[in-house]
């Protein structure tokens, strides 16, 4: 805290009282903090925990550390652009410096396999070399954040990958849902698909990261296919089914641009791949998708898929199925796992854990109406470094805390010469409260808002200012 | 400097200050609820250069009077903008949660150097 507000906090105190502290108030203690995964959340987590502590003037008493398995962040958010060409993985690349030499953060480059819980001991390789089962931490951790985000389910259908199709028998199915190399991948088989080939992308059973995304990637792909591949379709298959047969997630404004701007993007309702099988056709990778109604009944006659088919398609994104890192899952096996044990329960006040001195935020967690999404995350972070600290300073914790999420998608891309490049967005805000089952967890506020209006170019500059602002209460 | 350091860290720890008054303001929770804006704006505590309107250098009294008027700019019955302004409207959605002493402990904390 700096002097000056510090004085002025007292001649304010002078109007009213402050509580104070439990004997010794933790005095002689201190806080050994270390987070799992420097992505979205566990970055802001420890940048937040720093900066605060400070501002408290506890910094000399609070250590952060963050391990991640790589000291480059790529972030998924506007990844959907790195596969149109119109930016670059590095320009959507993060490093940790500014963690480290602006507040104090240390940082651990490796890829943490076990934790002791009991000893607040990490295991696993620093580097990402060496032997895989090492103690990573010098000194004992007191608080634990995981924040290693999802792992990917591929149980859901069947994969028939021949070895002379592809070696590697995923490389026939890129998800490009964890930016980098995923991404890189997909963006080459788009790339060397010839005029009049087909994609397509298929969608998983929610929960799954970022609700907008699958549709936003379609609206950005139908646009590239129909200026670089001439003849080219883009098939969108999704489980989920509406009355409208508008996408469930924004239905403005991606039903705006499904049925406007869009004609090579055919979008199919009630449907689930439930098997993927490669061939060649002379130099030619293909991939039948054996589709099926998710449910007997369609829910619309517009698009909803009402029997099983098949489809044949040069380029396959299928997005898997998701639950929380397998590093969480495995650490909260016993007590902290919801019932299918895919995500990790956490109370939404403070995301502390069922299992004693862990906490989870981000993508992970199980939350009945928190999406899984990076600026949300963002917020669940702070949220969990304020609980920390107050806890630490026997302060009581907030009663209904807020958060918040904004996505902004693009719809269009700077080819596409009727429309230029535009762009809308969903927000919400939540509040921590009963909720009808007598269960306390965030609640909407808001409710789901999308952009008034159609997608516009307006919305594409606001989106910029909007992602350059959150990478840097992120990284910088 | 340690007895300075020690000094303040007794009184901020404790950080929740009851308000006898209505010009009494929250540290604590004001620094929560304005990490709310962050994401989107740059401000004393987190100066940046890219965002939204820099709150940088803003008044309580700027910062209050906008939240207020923000959260007009919402209808919570019909849950839509009143404004077709997507910025407007999502500056709406960003100001509504808030009561009347969470927009103060916000604007407080946010007017601080
Ligand atoms: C195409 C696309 C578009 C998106 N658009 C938006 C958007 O507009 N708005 C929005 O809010 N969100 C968006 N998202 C969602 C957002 O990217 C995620 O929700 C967000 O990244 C989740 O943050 P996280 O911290 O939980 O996980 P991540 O950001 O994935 O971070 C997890 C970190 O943990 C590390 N890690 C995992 N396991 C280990 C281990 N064992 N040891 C060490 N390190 C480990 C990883 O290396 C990684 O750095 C989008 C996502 C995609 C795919
Ligand atoms: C999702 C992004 C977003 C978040 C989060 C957000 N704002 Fe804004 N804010 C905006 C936008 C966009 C505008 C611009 C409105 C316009 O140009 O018409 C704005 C405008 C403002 C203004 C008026 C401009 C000025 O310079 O005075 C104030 C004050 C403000 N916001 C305060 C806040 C506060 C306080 C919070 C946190 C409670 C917050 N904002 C959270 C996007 C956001």
């Amino acid at each position: 805290m700096l002097r000056r507000e510090f004085v002025k906090y007292l001649t304010a105190g002078a109007a009213g009282q402050f509580i104070l502290p439990m004997a010794g108030a933790n005095a002689a203690s201190t806080l050994n903090v270390f987070i799992i995964g420097g992505g979205m959340a566990g970055a802001t987590a420890a940048k937040y925990l720093r900066v605060w502590a400070k501002r408290l003037a506890i910094d000399s008493l609070v250590s952060v550390t963050i391990i991640d398995k790589s000291d480059n962040y790529v972030s998924n958010i506007m990844s959907n652009m790195v596969l149109t060409g119109e930016k670059t993985l590095t320009s959507l690349t993060y490093s940790y410096a500014n963690l480290k030499t602006k507040y104090g953060v240390n940082f651990i480059k490796g890829t943490v396999n076990r934790v002791d819980l009991e000893n607040g001991w990490i295991y696993g390789q620093i580097n990402n070399t060496g032997p895989t089962d090492i103690v990573m931490n010098a000194t004992p951790f007191n608080r634990l954040v995981l924040a290693a985000g999802i792992s990917l389910d591929y149980s859901t259908f069947t994969l028939n990958v021949p070895a002379q199709v592809y070696a590697n028998p995923y490389d026939a199915v890129p998800h490009a849902w964890q930016a980098g190399a995923q991404t890189t991948l997909l963006r080459n088989q788009l790339v060397n698909l010839k005029a009049g080939n087909h994609v397509a992308i298929t969608i998983p059973a929610g929960p799954y990261r970022c609700p907008p995304g699958p549709y936003e990637r379609a609206c950005v792909i139908a646009d590239w296919l129909r200026v670089k591949k001439p003849g080219s379709k883009l098939y969108l298959i999704d489980p989920s089914q509406t009355a409208d047969g508008r996408p469930p997630v924004e239905p403005n404004n991606f039903g705006h641009a499904f049925t406007n701007i869009h004609r090579n993007l055919v979008y199919v309702q009630n449907a689930k791949l439930t098997d993927l099988t490669a061939s060649l056709s002379g130099a030619t990778k293909l991939k039948t998708l054996s589709i099926a109604p998710v449910n007997g009944t369609p829910g619309n006659a517009i698009n909803a898929l009402s029997a099983a088919t098949a489809l044949t398609v040069e380029v396959a994104n299928v997005i898997p199925k998701m639950q929380a890192a397998d590093l969480t899952r495995s650490i909260l096996a016993t007590g902290g796992l919801d019932a299918d044990s895919r995500w990790a329960v956490v109370d939404e006040k403070s995301y502390k854990s069922p299992v004693s001195g862990v906490y989870v935020i981000g993508d992970s967690i199980k939350s009945a109406n928190q999406p899984k999404a990076g600026h949300i995350g963002n917020q669940q972070a702070k949220v969990c470094a304020d609980a920390i600290l107050r806890e630490f300073s026997n302060v009581a914790l907030y009663d209904a805390p807020v958060t918040n999420s904004a996505c902004f998608t693009p719809v269009t891309t700077a080819l596409n010469r009727q429309y230029g490049a535009r762009a809308s967005w969903l927000t919400a805000t939540f509040r921590y409260g009963l909720d009808t089952d007598n269960s306390y967890r965030m609640l909407k506020v808001s409710t789901n808002i999308e952009s008034p209006g159609a997608p516009s170019k307006d919305n594409f500059e606001s989106m910029k200012k909007w992602f350059t602002s959150l990478m840097q209460d992120v990284y910088s | 400097m340690r007895g300075y350091k020690l000094l303040l860290c007794g009184l901020s720890a404790l950080g929740v200050l009851i308000g006898s008054e209505a010009q009494a303001y929250d540290l604590n929770n004001g620094r929560l609820l304005a990490s709310n804006c962050t994401q989107c704006h740059s401000t004393n505590v987190l100066p940046k250069s890219g965002g939204y309107d820099s709150l940088v250098g803003e008044s309580y009294n700027e910062i209050y009077g906008e939240l207020r008027e923000f959260k007009q700019k919402f209808n919570t019955v019909t849950k839509t903008c009143t404004e077709n302004d997507p910025k407007e409207c999502l500056m709406g959605v960003h100001a509504m949660p808030y009561t009347d002493q969470e927009m103060r402990d916000i604007a407080w904390y946010l007017s601080q150097r």
